[in-house]
């Protein structure tokens, strides 16, 4: 019996009193290795104790929207910085997200967030065409995605699965700007031009960067992480004359019922500033600030500099969830 | 009474932690706006559709435990039955598959056995096999389950082991006396640890039905991959959960065919009371062959896998970032670990006693029942767990924002694990020996405590070993519901996989795994004095 209340004692000293303080908590699906930086920086700036759950790819497990939506009823989050631009306005469909407008937000061009403030964009990332320089050369290499379906590529081009990530959200908006039958018909010529679907955009990564395939989709910052560590591969932003480049920017969201939501509204007033977009584009992520006036390094280009596809994110989470089922059999599952 | 009351509340616990959590979640998949309804069930047990992945979830689970038991049960044999040079070495290295997450093992595998990887070059060049069909093959059900058993053997392997070191030396020896090694092994040995190994078999087999992350590296469309789609692609958690009930239903025939087969077959075979050893073979071929097989696995099980993880660290430097990165996390992961394993011994044994040791015909059923749940995907539970214990009550809350959470996590994904081999352990102990105690008026506690736990050393400490070692290795489930801060070492891994540094993310794989080792070592060096001082005072 004593041995008993002994380890019950222990047991119950491991327990971390989590003390309701000055404190934030932030959910990010925002690869950790960017965020944790910048999170740091904001606990250093304001004191405010931020408290992070950080996701994993997406691929490789349920992850962060799941558990959000689950704890829909008694929320644990106040912020949610998402990587991509499409996942808060799904939360804002099921009505997880509370509006906020941040003055912060001002300089940001109008279509990178949302009228009502359920989410504002930041730093933003891009769809590209990931090719291998040794076995692609300068003249070759495709400018448009829809290069990948001729006969040249046949075999050599993967993309990650199109119901998962940046790529579901790259499909859904190639559905807007093309239209339904557009879409469905390029899609269909990709596969029978052999296009091969990996599990993740870092899969697509690892495949152009051994030369098992000659160019994949992806997405900046798996490009901009693959020529830093020196490998032979080189980026095109496609369809520069025509329809434009998927433009991705991170956008945060403040959650509704949380219960720090003042110190979420600071949170989100740091993110969106000019000086996380500074820091975010100097960081090995690269990612291209919203605003035009932010200070990049030479090899990150400027948004005014490329030509984004046209739509509205608020279109693009509604239009994925109509193609859906499509996406999955197209996949194969 | 004693025991009744001991008995009903271990029961109660395993209700409350495991058993709420699950049903919820397949509750709810029936009532939908307000009233129930099977539509998510009619698409898989009335349609076409689901064919497809059912079969294929079959392929990839059987051919995996079949795999893994041509690696575990010699593996178990030689280690256990010979005097192996190095013996301590390769045991310890063994458990190293285990510890390495699969994905992980995955990446490795598709990195030698792609177009341009180094083995598929060897093997086009010299042998038949063109560079396409090995880069085929790796993809596809046949690789997954390939490179999956690599990393399950090990539980064949543990199982055959401790079950050897429960048979009766005597048996062996009477046979000896009559026979050859050959005969006797499959004769005698083999018959008496059949159900053991089966029982390895069960298990791997499940694990590889409920595996998630190899089949998505591979793009292998099985069930828990499909399970994931709707979790993530669509967000229709009560779809997700109908899409694993197949999964049960399959452990659930699974069962049955076991029964069938062990009914009246007789367990009693334990003889650590009469004589402290095993009986060795000492025999020369024996030991050369038994070192061949052992290398062989060792290169393609540990070595190669390892060695692209440390060829990938090319400098220091990268050690020293993933310490950092993973600092939290080693001390998190062998607390919540060490507890969690505690936790599932424990009540692992009492559930195991539970199915085996009481006199009803319920008995069967229970174990059944309790099994059932091992099969229950790592998403589902996690989701399941929030709901149940994410409410604004403050005993609620003082659980799921604490590493509470996280070992009930620990506990609902692996509890059908530790008392399955707790049960196994326990059908070894004769009822004669528990009615002796009861003879001479001795309290329940005091027959558990004097006569039941230390006749279960080995049993104990090889069901805390391997549920450590899975606590340790368990992400599914912990990253649905860790509160901020109590990040354990998977999640530190996979979090920073994404565009982290290939040699960051190597080094910290190393570091997971000398991290589970460590304790594993000192483990089964102290565990041999734990298990022989009882033992001497009983005789």
């Amino acid at each position: 019996m004593k041995f008993i209340a002994i380890i019950c004692t222990i047991l119950f000293m491991l327990v971390k009193v989590c003390h309701a303080g000055n404190e934030v908590i932030v959910y990010t699906s925002e690869d950790k290795i960017f965020s944790e930086p910048v999170l740091q920086a904001f606990e250093k700036k304001t004191g405010i104790k931020v408290r992070t759950i950080y996701d994993t790819e997406e691929t490789k497990s349920a992850g962060l929207v799941n558990r959000l939506i689950a704890e829909k009823d008694n929320p644990q989050a106040d912020v949610f910085w998402s990587g991509d631009p499409v996942r808060p306005a799904l939360l804002e469909f099921k009505g997880l997200v509370t509006p906020y407008v941040s003055s912060a937000a001002s300089d940001i061009p109008k279509i990178y967030k949302d009228e009502d403030g359920h989410w504002t964009g930041f730093s933003a990332r891009a769809r590209i065409i990931l090719y291998n320089s040794n076995l692609v050369s300068m003249d070759e290499r495709p400018l448009s995605i829809f290069d990948l379906a001729k006969p040249m590529w046949r075999g050599q081009v993967a993309i990650a699965n199109p119901l998962f990530g940046t790529t579901s959200i790259h499909m859904s908006a190639l559905f807007i700007i093309l239209g339904d039958e557009k879409a469905m018909k390029f899609l269909n010529d990709l596969k029978a031009n052999g296009v091969k679907i990996v599990s993740s955009n870092s899969e697509v990564r690892r495949l152009v960067v051994r030369g098992e395939v000659k160019v994949g989709i992806t997405d900046t910052d798996d490009a901009s992480v693959a020529i830093k560590e020196g490998s032979p591969v080189k980026v095109v932003f496609p369809d520069q004359t025509s329809i434009g480049t998927l433009i991705m920017p991170n956008m945060v969201c403040l959650i509704k019922n949380s219960p720090n939501q003042e110190n979420g509204k600071k949170l989100i007033d740091y993110l969106i500033s000019a000086e996380v977009e500074k820091s975010l584009a100097w960081a090995a992520c690269a990612q291209m600030p919203l605003r035009y006036d932010v200070r990049t390094p030479a090899d990150v280009l400027t948004i005014d500099a490329v030509k984004g596809m046209n739509v509205n994110y608020h279109d693009v989470a509604k239009k994925l969830e109509e193609i859906g089922e499509f996406l999955k059999q197209w996949a194969g599952y | 009474m004693q025991k009744r009351l001991t008995l009903g509340f271990f029961f109660i616990l395993f209700l409350g932690t495991t058993f709420l959590p699950i049903v919820w979640m397949f509750g709810n998949s029936v009532y939908e706006e307000g009233k129930f309804s099977f539509v998510y069930y009619k698409d898989i047990f009335l349609t076409q559709k689901y064919g497809k992945v059912i079969s294929n979830s079959l392929i990839l689970a059987s051919l995996t435990t079949i795999l893994s038991s041509l690696f575990g049960v010699p593996a178990g044999f030689f280690l256990s039955k010979t005097n192996l040079p190095l013996k301590k070495l390769f045991k310890i290295c063994f458990f190293i598959p285990l510890i390495i997450p699969s994905y992980i093992t995955g990446i490795a595998w598709v990195n030698l056995l792609g177009k341009t990887g180094f083995l598929n070059n060897v093997f086009s060049q010299y042998t038949m096999l063109s560079s396409e069909s090995v880069s085929d093959f790796i993809y596809s059900t046949y690789g997954a389950s390939f490179i999956l058993s690599m990393n399950l053997f090990p539980v064949v392997m543990l199982v055959t082991e401790y079950a050897l070191k429960s048979v009766n030396p005597r048996l062996e020896e009477s046979g000896l006396v009559v026979g050859s090694v050959f005969q006797v092994f499959r004769q005698i040995t083999l018959p008496l640890i059949a159900p053991a190994i089966l029982s390895g078999m069960m298990i791997v087999f499940v694990l590889s039905l409920s595996e998630f992350g190899v089949p998505s590296l591979l793009q292998v469309n099985v069930l828990t991959t499909q399970i994931f789609t709707q979790f993530s692609a669509f967000y229709n958690e009560k779809a997700a959960t109908a899409i694993a009930f197949p999964l049960i239903v399959i452990t659930f025939i699974l069962i049955m065919l076991e029964k069938i087969y062990m009914r009246g077959k007789s367990f009693e075979m334990l003889g650590r009371t009469s004589s402290i050893s095993t009986t060795q073979y000492n025999i020369t071929w024996l030991n050369v062959v038994g070192i061949t097989f052992c290398t062989f696995v060792l290169l393609v099980c540990v070595i190669i896998p390892l060695s692209t993880l440390i060829f990938n660290t090319k400098t220091i430097s990268a050690y020293h970032d993933a310490i950092l990165l993973a600092r939290n996390g080693i001390t998190n992961s062998i607390l919540f670990g060490s507890i969690g394993a505690t936790f599932l011994t424990l009540i692992g044994f009492f559930l195991g006693y539970l199915s085996e040791n009481i006199r009803s015909k319920l008995r069967s059923s229970i174990a059944a029942f309790i099994w059932i749940f091992f099969a229950v995907p790592a998403t589902v539970s996690g989701i399941g767990l929030i709901k149940l214990w994410n409410r604004p009550e403050s005993a609620c809350q003082f659980i799921y924002s604490s590493l509470w959470i996280v070992i009930l996590g620990y506990v609902i994904r692996f509890l059908p694990l530790s008392s399955r081999i707790m049960t196994n352990y326990l059908k070894q102990i004769p009822h004669a020996m528990e009615d002796a105690g009861t003879v001479t008026g001795a309290s329940w506690f005091r027959i558990l405590g004097k006569i039941l736990l230390p006749l279960q050393g080995y049993g104990l400490i090889a069901t805390w070993l391997i549920s450590f070692m899975f606590c340790i290795g368990e992400l599914g489930t912990t990253i649905l519901v860790y509160p901020p801060g109590h990040e354990t070492l998977p999640i530190a891994l996979f979090t920073v996989m994404a565009n982290s540094p290939t040699d960051v993310v190597s080094a910290l794989s190393i570091i997971i795994v000398v991290m589970t080792l460590l304790p594993v070592g000192v483990f089964l060096v102290v565990s041999k004095y734990l298990v022989l001082k009882p033992k001497l005072g009983l005789q």
